[in-house]
């Protein structure tokens, strides 16, 4: 505090020890791209002695070319005599060049800061959103985002193919419009759990579709935050749960179809033969009342084998999800 | 056997263990005629032929037996040559057929009847679940228009849960009798 306050050091340097002493590389440039002055920062980006830099024209020693680039800022700068910026990609650094003319009396350009602004994990940012934005452009989950209070700020293209609306008719729209009027109440207290910053995982519920259809899904929502910790946006990740669905209930039908077609009529057969040779063991019945009763057991296991082969029929015309082969197998067995 | 030992009118579903099935017809048999009781039996599964067997070995009065033998001709392809109080229709399946015998024999009755149908499991070999809800449900109006007992049979698990539903709800009583 004290040496600040030495009246030997004159307001040419401090300013010129500010210069240095800025991280940013900074150059000073004549109109003809001469670098008059940089900062220790500029030699540690060209990775060149100060000297080495000072007197040397710009794009000699920033882009190593003969002559100032195509679409060259500084050029631009000369004409507007405005700030003129651009990104430019030097060693493995992302940078935002920001070029200062600086005026004469006359109005014309006398010279130029050039200031560089490491701009990498802006640009990192910047491509991982790009990334983020194509997955979830190009996923077939519907995923949205949305107010607070339910408005729609986001809607992908998943979302347009599973409701049919497209994001122009639902951004900004209520989401009411696509859930069933009796789960409204259940979809606010939801939006009041987000609102709490609670984050709501693998909800199954039921949305309509446009045509009017209602679809079974389920859902993800959570909560964006900003710096404050407060919900400013609900991220909705949405999966079309109504084809696994389908196949479940045809799964449960062949199961239960399955077990009532071919287990339990067969346990009835296995039982009536073992008492029918018990009681013609025992002399209780005659040989033709064995051959009557073993018959009756042949015709109920002929029935089932017809059963059988009708169900297999139905499940091979009705599901497309069988693969070829076993389709070929079960339509061989007809 | 609580269901059946009632004095009053009713239907019962009565379900058995498979191996158990044929018992429960004849314990049904012996406490309804027991009672006085004339008995009309529908058979899917026994022939007629070997429940009268069975019955006359453990002294069942034959002239209170009536059978409806919806089996025996499907199967053989003939029927037997001489066998008493029995109706054969052609095929479990055809419902058409089982009905009008059914309500034949119903017409016939002379005092307190009772209807024992065994076994609704074994139909379901041969006919789709709605359809023996349908006929299930025709049989049971015709039943209590007449007010006259019945009990269905059916093998435990024998029936899928929808129309185990079904048919207990269109019953006075389900017995689980699947234990020895």
């Amino acid at each position: 505090m004290t040496d600040t306050k030495k009246p030997g050091i004159s307001e040419y340097e401090i300013l010129k020890r500010t210069f240095n002493a800025i991280e940013d590389p900074i150059f000073y440039l004549s109109p003809d791209s001469t670098i008059l002055h940089a900062n220790p920062a500029s030699a540690t980006l060209l990775n060149k002695p100060l000297e080495e830099i000072i007197g040397s024209r710009c794009y000699q020693v920033v882009h190593h070319t003969t002559a100032n680039i195509r679409g060259c800022p500084f050029i631009e700068a000369k004409k507007t005599k405005k700030r003129e910026s651009y990104t430019v990609n030097l060693g493995s650094h992302w940078y935002q060049v920001a070029i200062d003319p600086v005026l004469g009396d006359d109005g014309e350009m006398v010279g130029a800061v050039h200031i560089l602004t490491n701009i990498d994990s802006i640009k990192k940012i910047h491509e991982l959103r790009a990334i983020l934005g194509a997955i979830i452009e190009t996923t077939s989950d519907p995923i949205i985002s949305e107010t607070p209070d339910g408005h729609v700020i986001s809607w992908n293209r998943g979302a347009e193919e599973t409701f049919g609306y497209t994001a122009d008719e639902m951004i900004g729209e209520s989401i009411q419009r696509i859930i069933p009027d009796k789960l409204k109440e259940q979809h606010l207290e939801t939006l009041r759990k987000i609102q709490r910053g609670e984050r709501v995982e693998q909800i199954e519920t039921r949305r309509i579709k446009k045509d009017g259809e209602e679809i079974e899904l389920s859902l993800s929502l959570s909560p964006i935050l900003d710096e404050r910790g407060i919900t400013t946006d609900i991220a909705v990740i949405m999966h079309d749960l109504t084809e696994i669905r389908k196949a479940e209930r045809a799964l449960l039908a062949y199961i239960t179809e399955a077990a009532l077609r071919l287990k339990n009529p067969i346990e009835i057969i296995a039982r009536s033969i073992e008492e029918i040779t018990d009681l013609h063991m025992a002399g209780e019945i005659d040989d033709e009342e064995l051959n009557t009763s073993l018959m009756i057991q042949v015709r109920h296991a002929e029935k089932i084998i017809e059963n059988i082969r009708e169900l297999q029929q139905s499940i091979v015309l009705e599901l497309d999800e069988i693969p070829q082969s076993y389709r070929k197998f079960l339509m061989e067995e007809e | 056997m609580d269901g059946i030992e009632t004095e009053e009118s009713g239907i019962f579903l009565y379900i058995s263990d498979p191996a158990r099935l044929k018992q429960t017809n004849l314990e049904i048999v012996t406490s309804l005629t027991g009672k006085d009781y004339d008995c009309i039996i529908v058979t899917t599964n026994i022939p007629s032929s070997l429940l009268t067997k069975l019955y006359t070995k453990n002294d069942i009065p034959m002239d209170r037996i009536h059978f409806i033998d919806a089996i025996t001709k499907y199967s053989l392809g003939k029927v037997p040559a001489e066998q008493l109080n029995t109706t054969f229709t052609s095929n479990p399946g055809n419902l058409t057929e089982l009905g009008i015998a059914i309500s034949e024999a119903l017409k016939k009755r002379e005092g307190d009847t009772a209807l024992i149908f065994d076994s609704i499991s074994t139909l379901l070999i041969y006919l789709s679940s709605p359809n023996i809800s349908k006929f299930m449900h025709f049989i049971t109006n015709k039943i209590r228009l007449l007010d006259i007992r019945a009990v269905y049979l059916s093998a435990e698990k024998g029936l899928d849960p929808l129309l185990l539903t079904q048919i207990s709800s269109i019953v006075d009583e389900v017995v689980e009798n699947t234990k020895e």
